[in-house]
């Protein structure tokens, strides 16, 4: 192959499709996934605040202009995408952490597994709201009360739902701060040993971060309080609806698990 | 009358040469024939990137001259030629020494990563048995570097399709095919007794198929294995060397053993400590007093005896491997100095190879590789502490006789058939295999030159060959090759079956280790009339019992027992040649010693032994022979041809005792010289 | 004339050994268990080696003898490569007295990412296949002499030569999750290759050619960043760096290749 004949090749040229989709795939995990798991987790997290925060947030996003395109075409395309090729890396892979336990060797798997666990908790998750939504099964204003009363559900005592929404959560962000990672690897940021040591230190402080602004949310449901309510105390003082007055005005359901209607 | 075409045969099928043996010199081989377009087969035990070539460590020499020393071409010839105590024919070697500098630029080319100098060109270091800097290197894995930088040609070749006059592609056709994992059996040889291909067996299914060839070429390296433990890999039997000599061709200069000065023993191996540790700085010596217990480290200066440097002041530690082993093993042996061990009470084989003196930067940047080698396999930093070694057999000077013809400078003659030729027409060989560049001792770094050099040389002069022939072996009638393989089939049947009932059969692997723990302490450094006759009846019981072999494995996949078992039979047949070789040399030259004959005799022995397979048990050894090459018979005797360098006693005492016949002036002692370099 | 083996210490070595007759032959797979005399610095190859002299297992069986690949025995040829203890890596540098210093158990199995040829012999053509894949090599004109190579700095050879002392010895695939029959990968060793040779100043007259060949199938995009490679690497050649610095490359070419035509 000549240099001339190479210098023609098209971005989409056959013989570098492999690249090109794996390449996708890592910058469709970024953006516009992760970036919307982040601005998602910030959105929710207004809940904190009681419902109308959570209900305007909600409304000003229900109500953005070309919202199905942008649903459709920016977050559900690329997301399918990405948990689609990335359940056939998942398969692809030959595990063996068992004999070479490393961190990293530890990362690679973990990214393998919690990109799993994720697109299995995405699923669900929504399914529960957005597919529901959709189906005019539950309104935007119905949101705030169905999470609480959902997440808040127990079995013997445990929270099952908010529980697996932690964990979830985890799986996530965990998937999206060691993908940053792999992201600034493999897109030849971090070239030297030095620089990724470094941006494993950032990425792993920022998904502490991450995690906590979306576990303390779903503790919040669960719970009725955050952590910081748990540390400080709860402050009194705010108007809004908050969990703790939906469940005590909706009689717990008699079953375990998810609202169906 | 030449054939109509040198690309396909009259049957239409593609000629092809074969070349067997993937280490440096069959690949340089391989490259000069794909460069004369001609296409080749090319055979080897293991993958060719795994040949024993990676083991060299120190460096390729080429007298480039940047260092401003005044070195040249004919002062390597020299130095070549007097370190081998004037036993090599020098054509070749002005052949070789002229081309140096053209072969280490064409490696540069390649991308090898020599060492460079601050301005960025090639860096240099000193060798044995010269004063200048000659070695071109590449840290202390050169031999490495070169052997990846050929493999890396080849196979650009392996993609290439083979074209015909026209300049059209065959379909289907390389230029190189390589099959790897075969082990040569056997050369194919025709009515006349020309070589006409070769048969071989594939190690994992051990099939036995016949290759045509209108050449071969053998590259199949030394024979160190002969002597049970060596610096060699474990793949370097000789067995295709020996196989062919019993069909014929005559083995040179067998008796010429290089034994390395300085080794870490093993169980397995002696791996070798390159001579670049000296080049580069290393001093060996021994305490002064024999059973001095301490940590070397707190030995004082006066209290070290640097054996070679107060021996030999002129060129110290870089004295020629023979000089320096005998010193070592006269030391440890006679004078019972070696390193005393307070464990065992007694003083060990070994002596210190000291580089602790250097910088551990310069060290890494320099010798990496083999001071890893020596922190893995012995186990202590040689960076902070001396490292301990001891000679090990490390070279075959010796090997298949092959041909010369000189133009009117005394060089080799370009592209002439002859060059490199056996005395079986159509076999070729070159590498270690062979005899031709060192004479009765190899200079260090001069090994993967000559391989290089002899692939050049080789690939122009089979191509010419080639052309000469009235008929392609291709065009030969099957049934001369189908008896072949016919017959390597029945033999390795022969090897699965024989013994196997027999209660009391001998284990190859047994019996090689007597064969290898004789060889070494017998057939060495020292050698002894009385101890060599010894030898020879100990080989011929082996060769009884060799018989009563019963193959350890009778598996059809890998069957590595029987592979084992013929190369031992070969290697019984080598180790006559080399050990008979060693008594009839009443001398002592080069890496041959005999206490009871200390001088080199040049009246009487100043002439290559010549070795002729009789039967199995009997070498015969000829003055002179004829054979016929591209249709010609040439008349071949055992004469040196000393007709540049004019032989004499070498002296390594005097500072440049070895080139002053061209610098014509010898310089006055300078230990100091040894120093400068730090 | 050497040191003679010094015997009779009455120390055995105690060898596992995973075997098989043949790649066709799956019901021969069996280990089998060897104890032989210890030797002053005996690695796992003098160890077989003494397999070979009494090939009987510790049930008192006779046996046909181990076979394994080897040449040079000082780990520079990379060929006697296999699963020692879990771990892969070269049996003549693995020393007895280091890893059963008393008396434990040897483990010796092939490698597991190529075809089985027999016991510890495995077929290692793939990655001969795609060194010629990735163009390992320098296009020169010819053997001929055209004078010195292009000059170079020391820094810049101290630099190429541990990328060039690469065996081909196939720890780093072993090592390696993504290398595996469901993917056609290329492998660290490969992209080692590419880097080393776009470094080379007539390399890199070549370098897009090269690569475009890790662009395709099994390209440098396979990485899954684990980094084991780098780990079990015997020759402690940067591989993660090579890797780094062949996708920043890539990427680079990929991005603005075609909008610099």
């Amino acid at each position: 192959m000549s240099e001339a004949a190479l210098a023609d090749q098209s971005l989409f040229a056959q013989n570098r499709r492999a690249f090109l989709l794996r390449k996708l795939h890592s910058l469709t995990g970024v953006a516009p996934v992760g970036a919307f798991m982040v601005f998602h987790l910030w959105t929710n997290a207004k809940a904190l605040q009681g419902q109308e925060p959570f209900d305007k947030a909600v409304s000003e996003i229900t109500h953005t202009p070309y919202l199905a395109l942008a649903e459709w075409g920016l977050i559900l395309l690329p997301l399918l995408f990405h948990a689609g090729y990335g359940v056939k890396l998942a398969l692809d892979a030959k595990y063996n952490v068992s004999k070479y336990k490393t961190t990293r060797n530890w990362a690679f798997t973990l990214q393998r597994v919690t990109g799993l666990l994720a697109f299995a908790f995405i699923a669900f998750h929504l399914y529960e709201y957005w597919g529901k939504k959709l189906t005019g099964k539950l309104a935007p204003e119905q949101f705030y009360p169905a999470l609480c009363q959902n997440m808040s559900a127990t079995v013997k005592g445990i929270p099952v739902v908010g529980l697996l929404y932690v964990l979830g959560i985890a799986a996530s962000v965990f998937h999206f701060a060691n993908g940053l990672w792999g992201f600034c690897f493999s897109w030849g940021v971090t070239v030297s040993r030095r620089s990724q040591q470094m941006a494993a230190a950032v990425f792993g402080v920022l998904g502490v971060a991450i995690f906590l602004l979306g576990a303390n949310t779903a503790i919040y449901f669960a719970t009725g309080s955050s952590v910081q309510d748990m540390i400080f105390g709860k402050k009194g003082g705010s108007d809004a609806r908050t969990c703790v007055d939906i469940l005590q005005q909706t009689p717990k359901p008699a079953k375990a698990g998810p609202v169906i209607d | 009358m030449a054939a109509k075409s040198t690309i396909r045969s009259e049957g239409g099928k593609v000629r092809r040469v074969i070349v067997v043996g993937g280490g440096l010199a069959g690949l340089m081989t391989v490259i000069k024939l794909c460069e004369a377009k001609v296409p080749v087969d090319l055979i080897s035990l293991v993958p060719v990137k795994r040949s024993h070539s990676v083991c060299a460590q120190g460096g390729i020499n080429a007298s480039v001259n940047t260092k401003g020393e005044g070195d040249s071409p004919q002062i390597h010839l020299e130095e070549t030629a007097y370190g081998g105590d004037f036993l090599a024919n020098q054509p070749p070697v002005k052949g070789m020494a002229e081309a140096a500098p053209g072969i280490v630029f064409m490696l540069d080319r390649m991308g090898v990563p020599f060492n460079r100098t601050p301005e960025g060109l090639l860096d240099f270091r000193r060798f044995g048995g010269t004063l200048f800097h000659r070695t071109a290197f590449a840290g202390a894995t050169t031999g490495q570097q070169l052997l990846y930088a050929l493999d890396e040609q080849v196979r650009r070749y392996e993609i290439a399709d083979v074209v015909d006059e026209h300049g059209v592609s065959i379909p289907g056709e390389k230029m190189v095919r390589k099959f790897e994992f075969w082990d040569f059996l056997q050369a194919v040889l025709d009515d006349s007794g020309t070589c006409v291909g070769c048969v071989a067996q594939d190690l994992k299914t051990m099939q036995i198929k016949y290759f045509q060839g209108d050449a071969v070429v053998l590259a199949t390296g030394g024979n160190g294995i002969i002597f049970g433990r060596s610096t060699m890999s474990v793949i370097c039997t000789g067995t295709a060397a020996s196989s062919v000599y019993q069909q014929g061709a005559v083995y040179a200069n067998g008796e010429f053993i290089q034994v390395h000065p300085t080794a870490i023993p093993g169980a397995d191996k002696l791996r070798l400590i390159s001579e670049s540790a000296r080049g580069e700085g290393g001093r060996v010596w021994v305490p002064k007093d024999a059973k001095d217990q301490r940590n070397p480290k707190e030995i004082p200066e006066k209290e070290r005896d640097y054996i070679l440097e107060r021996m030999y002041p002129g060129y110290g530690n870089l004295v020629p491997r023979d000089i320096a082993s005998r010193a070592i093993f006269k030391t440890c042996f006679h004078e019972k100095r070696g390193v005393f061990n307070p464990k065992t009470g007694r003083n060990e084989n070994e002596v210190y190879l000291d580089l602790t003196h250097k910088d551990e930067k310069f060290l890494r940047s320099k010798l990496a590789g083999i001071l890893e080698i020596y922190e893995k396999f012995a186990g202590t930093d040689p960076y902070h502490n001396p490292m301990k070694v001891f000679p090990a057999v490390h070279y075959s000077m010796g090997g298949l006789w092959v041909d010369f013809e000189k133009d009117a400078r005394g060089s080799l003659k370009a592209g002439s058939p002859r060059n490199h030729a056996t005395s079986i027409p159509g076999l070729y060989a070159v590498g270690e295999v062979e005899y031709q560049y060192h004479g009765a001792n190899r200079l260090g770094a001069n090994s993967l030159l000559s391989c290089i050099y002899g692939g050049m040389v080789t690939g122009p002069s089979v191509a010419s060959y080639q052309k000469s022939l009235a008929k392609s072996a291709f065009d030969l009638p099957k049934s001369i090759f189908e008896k072949a393989e016919k017959r390597c089939q029945d033999d390795y049947g022969r090897i699965l079956k024989q013994n196997q009932d027999d209660k009391g059969a001998e284990n190859p692997y047994k019996l090689h280790q007597e064969l290898g723990d004789m060889m070494l302490r017998d057939v060495t450094i020292e050698r002894d009339n009385a101890t060599l006759e010894g030898v020879l009846t100990k080989i011929s019981e082996l060769d009884e019992r060799v018989k009563k072999v019963a193959c350890p494995d009778g598996s059809q996949r890998s069957n590595q027992g029987a592979q084992f078992v013929r190369h031992l039979e070969n290697m019984l047949v080598l180790a006559r040649v080399i050990a008979q070789g060693a008594k009839n040399r009443d001398e002592s030259r080069g890496a041959h010693y005999k206490p009871a004959f200390p001088k080199r005799n040049d009246a009487d022995w100043m002439r290559t032994t010549l070795a002729k397979h009789e039967q199995k048990g009997a070498v015969k050894y000829l003055r002179e022979f004829d054979y016929t090459c591209a249709g010609q018979s040439v008349h071949v005797t055992d004469a040196v041809d000393a007709s540049l360098v004019t032989p004499r006693e070498r002296k390594y005492e005097q500072a440049g005792a070895a080139s002053a016949a061209a610098t014509g002036k010898i310089q006055q002692p300078a230990a100091s010289e040894q120093q400068k370099s730090v | 004339m050497a040191n003679s083996d010094s015997k009779g210490t009455g120390r055995l070595v105690h060898l596992r050994v995973k075997r098989q007759d043949g790649p066709d032959l799956p019901e021969t797979k069996r280990w089998e268990e060897f104890k032989v005399p210890y030797l002053p610095q005996m690695n796992v190859i003098s160890a077989l080696q003494q397999v070979q002299k009494e090939p009987r297992t510790v049930d008192g069986k006779d046996v046909a003898p181990v076979v394994w690949e080897s040449s040079c025995l000082e780990e520079v040829c990379g060929a006697c490569t296999m699963v020692i203890n879990g771990r892969v890596r070269q049996a003549c540098s693995a020393l007895v007295d280091q890893i059963a210093p008393n008396g434990e158990v040897i483990q010796v199995e092939p490698m597991t990412k190529f075809p089985l040829v027999r016991d510890l012999i495995v077929d290692r053509e793939r990655m001969f296949q795609d060194m010629k894949k990735v163009k390992a090599w320098i296009d020169i004109d010819g053997t001929h002499e055209l004078g010195p190579g292009p000059r170079e700095s020391p820094e810049a050879q101290q630099e190429r030569y541990p990328l060039s002392r690469c065996m081909t010895c196939g720890c780093c695939v072993e090592a390696c999750p993504q290398y595996n029959d469901s993917t056609q990968f290329v492998g660290p060793f490969a992209l080692n290759l590419v880097r080393l040779f776009n470094m080379h100043p007539s390399g890199a007259l070549h370098k897009n050619a090269r690569l475009e060949t890790v662009m395709g199938e099994g390209g440098v995009q396979d990485c899954g960043k684990a980094q084991n490679c780098v780990e079990v690497c015997p020759k402690e050649i940067p591989l993660v760096d090579s890797i780094a610095q062949v996708s920043r490359d890539a990427t680079k070419r990929l991005l603005f290749g075609w909008l610099l035509k």
